[in-house]
């Protein structure tokens, strides 16, 4: 036997019983076929025998032929035992050999019955040739030794049968070996050949075995795997036979968990019986098939509510062949509906993303502008400040100034005057006029008034507003005066007229130019549909660029020359009119003029206002009224009185002290015109007293005010129901406000109030 | 199934033993040659047989039914065409039995070609040549002299080359081109017996 040269993997005990058992059964095989070529061989010598030599002669005599006995009888011999080995101990070495040696003296006895044909020596090379069927050299040399010693044994009896010649050398039966060595050597090598085959087949057969347990080994694993997978797993060949499927497909597409079922067709069915859509489903699968290299993934919607996600892919080998397509199925339910609820919590955190990001724009808008707001206040509050010693400064100088004007007035009156002292006195009557209009300049720069609540008439605002600036319009160009029905409003009429002055002063500043028909200057009101109050304050001037009028309301932006504007008016204005519940519009076109226009809320439930006829001094045909003056300025009440002596009888008392007794003296007037701000007994102590002592008479009160305010004075002007006048004393307006006082107390006592709200305060703010 | 040991090496040995044995007694039937009478050296004048004087001449005496002889007659071919003319050749029925048509072996020696077939009816020329074996073979040279007398087999119907055939053919050769005489070769008979002896079956 050809021992392996090594056999480290494979166990060489399990290569040796495979060796073994190819060999067994090889040699049973052999076994078999030399038992019936042992029975046909007998047969054959003796129907052979029979046919040829039947019988011998001695001349007319014949005895049966002594072949057809050997025939019979050494055939039954030689067959005997072979046969019955095989059949007792097929596969046995013993076995082989003996069928060796029978098969050769089987070859003598043939080449004996056939007359020593040269054909029946061909026999003996065919069995040797059948023996090596063996595939086992060891069993020739027996052969092959008994095929000498036949021929050594009759050479030595028989030398002519066999060699021809009667004196063959001894050593002749070594030549026909040889022959026949000849042969065998090619057998045996044969024989060790397919052995060493043999055992090469049995160790590529352990090789297989232990491939084929590691492939079942990882195909359990495989499987196991595979069927722990929370994926479904259909594997099919390219020739569509399903292959392979885990348990979680079986599970998924509610196939039963046992047997497999590799008709893809079937499984087909039963996977359309599933889903929503079995169009969609097939299409797509035979879309997938068109395309061996496709990948895809979609969704299969099932009828029970699931929803599994298809993934596709082929399979291929190692070397990259083809082996078929693997479908993946995945239970993707929750994910989707996770999916969904993320999505849709997403669009809401987008939409809520979006309003904070509009609500912090507004919350920027409100930002910038409560810092605007507080620059103004700021600023307001730094002017009112300001404001606060200007009118301190301004009450000092009105008491002087009241009375100089007074008496340079008065002088003026006289008869005699040369006209060199009337021009000396028109100069100093002018420039006294100049200083009344610096000190009521600066006491309204900003009127330390806080916000006043009260119902305004817009015209009688206006038309203090126009007044004032009337000397200036007509140096420029002409004013258009359009006043329609308006209601009144609520509000501070002081800060209006600062409203209107600033823009009617502004304007006038417009007008540079010269133009055709000349430059005007068009004051108009109205009411809107809404029944908010309009006043419109329209020029024919340069008009403003249309770049600045987003910053026409910032703080100190001006285009006016330094010194000329401070850039605070249209600020100043703005805020006083939001404060209002307003709004200031602006409309320009550069080189064709401006038109600003003030829109204010009505005041709840007031008429509308009529166009007002414009008052006028002097009432010659009236009467004349009693008059009392207290003041505490001895010169002040002197000038005064020399002014008001011409059309009123007037008392004068220094302090309120002195007016109570000249009342307690049973005297009455008319009209009491009581200075605010005394030492003694202050205008508001004057009034309590009136009230309490003279009931009625406190309604008769005219105050006159220099301007300087304490808070105690503020509060009571505007809670106390009577009027009050500016110094110096504007005489057209004390006219008016003593004959309402008059008129209202002779009607009735309760109508006094009425005639307080109808009054306007002529506060002047200086333009800007 | 288990056969004990010495059982089947005892059944192996008897078995050999018989297969040896019988092979060796058919070896020795088959090589154990006829009996041989005296040949008359010279050619007798008195036989049946043609002689052309100058050409040799080989006679083969056989049985008509003689199993064996059918081997002698396909040497004799051979010979035939081995020698094709240098010599006459002629087989002899030895026969007791008057049917001249008896047996396959007539036919077969008329088959071969040059051979003339002679009916030896009485015996009388099987006795006059010496032939007690059918297969026995005798050649006389062109001159008369007997130059060969035995069989043309080595064994019992056992074709193929052979010592008888050997030294006809080289006789012949001689006798044609070489006129030395050697002397007459002689060999073993096998076949039937021509003439029936109280000993002639083995």
């Amino acid at each position: 036997m050809t021992e392996p040269a090594t056999l480290t993997s494979r166990p060489v005990h399990r290569v040796e019983d495979l060796f073994r058992e190819l060999q067994d059964r090889n040699s049973r095989r052999t076994d078999r076929m030399f038992a019936w070529l042992m029975a046909a061989q007998w047969v054959f010598a003796v129907g052979y025998a029979l046919w040829s030599t039947p019988y011998t002669w001695s001349a007319g005599q014949r005895f049966l032929h002594p072949h057809v006995l050997a025939a019979v009888v050494l055939g039954a011999v030689l067959t005997s035992l072979p046969v019955a080995l095989v059949v007792v101990a097929p596969g046995r070495a013993l076995t082989r050999h003996v069928i060796a040696v029978a098969q050769m003296l089987w070859s003598a006895l043939l080449i004996h019955v056939t007359g020593g044909r040269l054909e029946t020596h061909f026999h003996v090379l065919g069995s040797l040739a059948f023996i090596a069927f063996y595939r086992d050299w060891r069993v020739m040399p027996g052969a092959v030794l008994t095929l000498t010693a036949d021929h050594f044994v009759r050479g030595l009896l028989w030398p002519e049968s066999v060699y021809g010649v009667a004196d063959a050398a001894w050593w002749r039966f070594l030549e026909h070996g040889a022959w026949t060595m000849f042969e065998v050597v090619f057998l045996v090598l044969a024989c060790i050949a397919a052995e060493r085959d043999r055992w090469r087949w049995a160790e590529g057969q352990v090789e297989i075995e232990q491939l084929s347990a590691k492939l079942d080994e990882q195909r359990t694993v495989l499987a196991c795997q595979s069927d722990a997978s929370q994926e479904g797993v259909l594997v099919v060949s390219a020739s569509r036979v399903a292959l392979s499927a885990n348990r979680r497909f079986k599970e998924i597409f509610g196939e039963p968990p046992g047997d497999f079922q590799p008709d893809v067709e079937a499984l087909r069915a039963s996977a359309m019986r599933n889903v929503v859509d079995p169009k969609q489903f097939i299409d797509k699968v035979a879309e997938i098939y068109q395309q061996p290299d496709c990948e895809a993934t979609d969704l299969l919607q099932f009828l029970d509510g699931r929803v599994i996600e298809r993934y596709t892919a082929p399979v291929r080998s190692q070397t990259g062949g083809y082996i078929g397509r693997g479908w993946y199925f995945r239970d993707v339910t929750e994910r989707v509906r996770a999916d969904a609820e993320v999505r849709a919590l997403n669009a809401e955190l987008e939409q809520r993303g979006a309003a904070l990001a509009a609500a912090n724009r507004e919350l920027e808008q409100r930002v910038r502008e409560l810092k605007q707001t507080q620059d103004q206040l700021l600023l307001a509050d730094r002017l009112s400040s300001l404001g606060r010693v200007a009118a301190g400064i301004g009450h000092e100088i009105n008491n002087p100034l009241t009375y100089v004007l007074g008496n340079l007035e008065e002088i003026r009156r006289l008869d005699g005057l040369s006209s060199e002292v009337r021009e000396l006195l028109g100069e100093a009557i002018e420039g006294s006029e100049r200083v009344r209009r610096i000190v009521g300049g600066l006491k309204s720069i900003s009127r330390a008034t806080p916000e006043q609540r009260e119902p305004v008439d817009l015209h009688a605002t206006l038309d203090s507003t126009i007044r004032m600036t009337s000397n200036e319009i007509r140096h420029r160009g002409r004013l258009i005066r359009d006043f329609g029905p308006v209601p009144r409003i609520e509000g501070d009429p002081s800060r209006m007229a600062q409203v209107f002055l600033n823009l009617i002063v502004n304007a006038t500043q417009a007008l540079t130019g010269e133009r055709e028909g000349g430059n005007f200057i068009s004051i108009k009101t109205y009411t809107r549909a809404s029944g908010d109050a309009v006043v419109e304050i329209e020029d024919s001037g340069e008009g403003i660029p249309p770049e600045r009028i987003p910053r026409l309301f910032d703080p100190f932006f001006t285009t006016k020359a330094v010194g000329v504007g401070t850039g605070l008016g249209l600020s100043i204005c703005h805020g006083i009119v939001s404060a209002h519940g307003g709004a200031i519009e602006v409309e320009s076109v550069w080189g064709a003029g401006s038109r600003f226009r003030v829109v204010l809320p009505p005041l709840r439930g007031a008429p509308v206002v009529p166009a007002p006829v414009i008052a006028r001094r002097g009432h010659a045909a009236v009467e004349r009224r009693s008059l009392l003056l207290v003041d505490d300025d001895s010169r002040l009440l002197r000038a005064v009185k020399r002014t008001l002596v011409r059309d009123y009888d007037v008392e004068a008392c220094e302090g309120g002290r002195a007016a109570l007794e000249v009342l307690a003296t049973g005297r009455r007037f008319d009209v009491i015109l009581c200075d605010l701000h005394m030492p003694d007994l202050t205008g508001m102590d004057f009034h309590r007293r009136l009230r309490d002592d003279f009931p009625g008479l406190e309604r008769t009160v005219i105050f006159m005010s220099g301007g300087a305010f304490t808070p105690e004075a503020t509060r009571f002007v505007r809670d106390c129901p009577n009027p009050s006048i500016e110094k110096p004393v504007d005489l057209v307006e004390l006219d008016k406000l003593i004959s309402q006082i008059y008129e209202a107390a002779r009607s009735a006592a309760p109508a006094a109030a009425t005639a307080s709200d109808a009054m306007p305060a002529l506060h002047a703010p200086p333009p800007d | 199934m288990r056969v004990p040991r010495a059982l089947f090496a005892g059944v192996i040995l008897v078995w050999a033993g018989l297969g040896v044995c019988g092979s060796l007694l058919l070896e020795r039937y088959n090589a154990t040659p006829g009996e041989r009478g005296p040949v008359p050296p010279h050619w007798p004048e008195a036989t049946r047989l043609e002689r052309t004087p100058g050409r040799p001449v080989l006679a083969v005496f056989a049985h008509p039914e003689c199993p064996c002889t059918r081997a002698t007659l396909e040497v004799l071919g051979e010979i035939a065409a081995q020698l094709r003319g240098a010599l006459d050749l002629e087989v002899v029925i030895v026969d007791d039995v008057a049917d001249p048509d008896r047996g396959e072996i007539a036919a077969r020696a008329r088959a071969i070609p040059g051979v003339r077939v002679v009916i030896d009816h009485d015996q009388a020329e099987a006795h006059r040549f010496g032939a007690l074996t059918s297969g026995h073979t005798v050649l006389y040279g062109g001159d008369g002299a007997l130059r060969f007398a035995g069989g043309i087999t080595d064994a019992r119907g056992q074709v193929g080359a052979s010592a008888g055939r050997a030294q006809i053919t080289a006789l012949v050769r001689l006798d044609r081109t070489d006129r030395d005489r050697r002397g007459a070769g002689a060999t073993p008979v096998f076949g039937c017996e021509l003439v029936a002896q109280e000993q002639s079956v083995p």
